[in-house]
């Protein structure tokens, strides 16, 4: 067993929060060349460190944080750390990637931090080189993002701060992780599995170095995807407008939907760009930036997701009037500094009010307050009632939506759920009757983490209208073999076999997620496979191919999986709640489950069989036969 | 905090350098530090690099400034996407356009 040294730090952090012990592991070659990086190891260390069926606000849920061989380079924008837990929020296997703090924390000497634990007292962790110590942090407990990070920034200048805030704090089971104030771990409640450890944030300092195996090599590698990055054809478009570039794309398919809400997307996006947007923020080492500084009356605040702004008046403003963007922004911007997932609050927001119109929640629950929908007042209302618990609603908007609709009562208990969610906006817009299961949807209903498009992030069906010339030129990037291209690509427009599809991105992705790379198309594009692989050998020295990596990148979606299943995954609760489909779109998601299940050698309740777990090498983690009860 | 290039209004010369910096522009990305540690010294590290950014203020505002060691071998322009640091008077008009040639094959 020898420590891995070439793109890697070779160290991994372990940070035990009741004993109060810090202590070094080498990160195995070994582990490296079997996991390829962390999307793998990170399931696989969720899967040893965290007991089976265990409490996620327990000192027994482990939260790691796991950085790839590109991050720190100039490979540009492979600056995404994996961080990951038991989730809060859904129970099941939580995952985030931030496009921040993971360059930092590698060039203090850590590819991996591991905390567990709980601390007695708030505390936070500081990693400067050598020096990593658990520091009081009662002062900063009960303060905002903003707050936080401006206090630690006087305190450790120049160093990187990840830190929660009051949601995470009061265990709101979707509280988020905010790096240096834009960049955010917002799903699943990595947050709150800080706040549950009494850990308010992560402080890094590195002055350390690293090298790679072949310099030279690895250097015009990477300019060569620096310079196809830069000068892409959409640039200019994700600098002015961030994730709206997608928002506006898919919501190309929403047509009828948009119409529905009197939505007037052009219209909000010339005010976002000509009112809100100062200008664009990057993650370390991403030459395009997509994150943004916006001006609201005449202060400036930081954003990562623009199309995040949007989910709130495209939920909540019905017949909105564009004209409202400082109220809308506003609102985001509360999100951010209480530490909150802005997308499932929304959502949860959405609920309440649609209960109140429809009689089902009344005065007793609020506070008094009077909800109505487009009212912004209202909705910040709501947003504080949520992240400070204060109000009886409030209280249930915070709790895991079992919990919270279950003191909703009986008519919230009616709306879809799926994967510890209520089924996504971005599921509501992109369903029609005649393509109810488009690819993004479909990657949402089988994604390890619920209805987030991670693992699945399939850019190519971003945008409709693709010819079968483009969709076999993006399966052979992406990795995929001739004979496997004419399975996958089944001719004409728009023609692929979803459930084959889904398969293959989700291995890319994952691949991508190992090095550290964002996934964003002005990045993938630049990125193919091979580029990926003849980076990865010059940087690790490792001996890999694209069957090797593609394979590693099978066992991270598989590890996560069994985790999963060991938490209670079942074929029914990852088809979810679908009564308000039509009989024959729940039909075709079962047909498209059986597909896809069996294309990835798993059986038809979506368990890996012992031959497929036999061929990556994952025998020994072979889930008993009968699943536990999905957690109540 | 990054304006676009047109909106930046500070610029200033480094004499020793001869390069102009607009702080403006300048979004703290480092690829500027990882690319000069690079190919000085084989190693990527922000610490060994000849050029620092300091953060400035409470938002993502930063300051980027060569060190003395910095030879003014001008290799961290390459790689600087927001045109914060650059040689007076360079075309840099290949960069960050749109390639109209490119969009008509997708």
């Amino acid at each position: 067993m020898t420590a891995i040294t070439n793109a890697f730090m070779g160290t991994m952090l372990w940070v035990d929060l009741t004993t109060g012990s810090i202590e070094r592991t080498p990160l195995e070659e070994e582990d490296i060349l079997f996991w390829g990086g962390p999307a793998g190891l990170n399931a696989k260390l969720a899967y040893d460190l965290i007991p089976e069926g265990c409490d996620p606000l327990s000192p027994e849920n482990a939260l790691i944080i796991g950085n790839g061989p590109f991050v720190g380079t100039t490979v540009p924008a492979a600056s995404r750390p994996i961080i990951s837990a038991k989730s809060p929020q859904t129970g099941q296997y939580a995952t985030s990637s931030p496009g921040h703090f993971s360059v930092m924390m590698k060039l203090a000497g850590y590819d991996y931090l591991i905390v567990t634990g709980r601390s007695e007292e708030p505390v936070y962790l500081t990693m400067f080189d050598d020096d990593v110590a658990l520091v009081d942090a009662s002062d900063l407990w009960g303060r905002d993002i903003y707050e936080t990070t401006d206090a630690l920034w006087a305190r450790h200048p120049e160093s990187w701060v990840g830190c929660i805030g009051p949601a995470a704090e009061n265990l709101t089971a979707y509280g988020s992780i905010v790096f240096n104030k834009y960049s955010l771990a917002a799903s699943t409640g990595l947050g709150t599995v800080m706040g549950s450890k009494n850990l308010k944030a992560l402080v890094a300092k590195g002055t350390r170095s690293f090298r790679v195996a072949e310099p030279e090599r690895f250097m015009r590698l990477a300019h060569e995807v620096h310079v196809d990055v830069v000068s892409g054809p959409h640039v200019t478009e994700w600098r002015e407008l961030g994730t709206l570039l997608q928002f506006k794309s898919s919501s190309a398919g929403a047509k009828e939907e948009m119409d529905r809400l009197d939505f007037d997307m052009d219209a909000w996006i010339s005010l976002y760009k000509d009112k809100l947007h100062k200008g664009p923020l990057a993650s370390p080492q991403c030459p395009v930036g997509c994150k943004a500084m916006l001006e609201l009356k005449g202060e400036q605040f930081p954003i990562t997701c623009p199309a995040g702004t949007m989910t709130m008046p495209f939920a909540l403003y019905r017949k909105t009037d564009p004209h409202r963007y400082v109220e809308i922004a506003e609102c985001a911007q509360l999100c951010n500094t209480l530490g909150l997932s802005t997308m499932v609050v929304t959502q949860l927001i959405q609920l309440s009010i649609e209960l109140w119109e429809k009689g089902q929640l009344g005065p007793e629950m609020t506070g008094g307050l009077e909800l109505r929908a487009g009212e912004p007042s209202v909705i910040k209302q709501l947003i504080l009632d949520t992240a400070y618990r204060r109000t009886p609603l409030g209280d249930a908007l915070a709790s895991p939506l079992d919990e919270c609709v279950r003191r909703l009562g009986e008519e919230a208990q009616r709306y879809p759920q799926h994967k510890g969610t209520l089924a996504s906006i971005d599921q509501r817009v992109s369903r029609s009757d005649a393509q109810p299961w488009d690819a993004h949807t479909f990657s949402m209903i089988v994604d390890p983490r619920g209805p987030v498009a991670e693992n699945a992030y399939i850019s190519l069906a971003w945008m409709p209208g693709r010819t079968e010339d483009q969709i076999r030129r993006y399966l052979g990037k992406i990795g995929v073999a001739q004979e496997d291209i004419d399975q996958v690509a089944t001719g004409g427009t728009d023609g692929w076999d979803l459930a084959k599809l889904t398969r293959w991105v989700e291995y890319y992705n994952l691949v991508l997620y190992d090095v550290g790379s964002c996934q964003r198309s002005f990045i993938s594009k630049a990125l193919p496979l091979q580029k990926v692989v003849d980076l990865y050998r010059a940087g690790t020295g490792l001996d890999v191919d694209s069957d090797h990596l593609l394979l590693a990148a099978e066992r991270a979606l598989v590890m996560q999986r069994l985790f999963n299943i060991r938490e209670g995954l079942t074929r029914a609760f990852e088809f979810g709640d679908q009564s308000h489909m039509k009989p024959e779109h729940r039909e075709r998601l079962h047909g498209l489950l059986d597909e896809y299940y069996t294309y990835h050698g798993w059986t038809l309740e979506g368990v890996p069989t012992p031959d497929t777990l036999e061929r990556l090498g994952l025998e020994g983690y072979a889930p008993r036969s009968e699943p536990l009860a999905v957690p109540a | 905090m990054a304006l676009s290039p047109e909106r930046a209004t500070t610029v200033l010369f480094d004499e020793k350098t001869g390069f102009e910096v607009s702080p403006e522009l300048c979004t703290g990305c480092g690829l500027c530090q990882l690319s000069c540690t690079h190919i000085k010294h084989r190693v990527f590290s922000f610490a060994d690099a000849y050029i620092t950014i300091d953060r400035v203020g409470s938002d993502e505002s930063f300051l980027p400034q060569f060190t003395d060691d910095c030879d003014s071998c001008g290799f961290c322009l390459n790689y600087c996407g927001f045109e914060a640091i650059r040689k007076p008077g360079e075309d840099r008009s290949w960069y960050i356009r749109t390639r109209p040639e490119r969009k008509a094959n997708r």
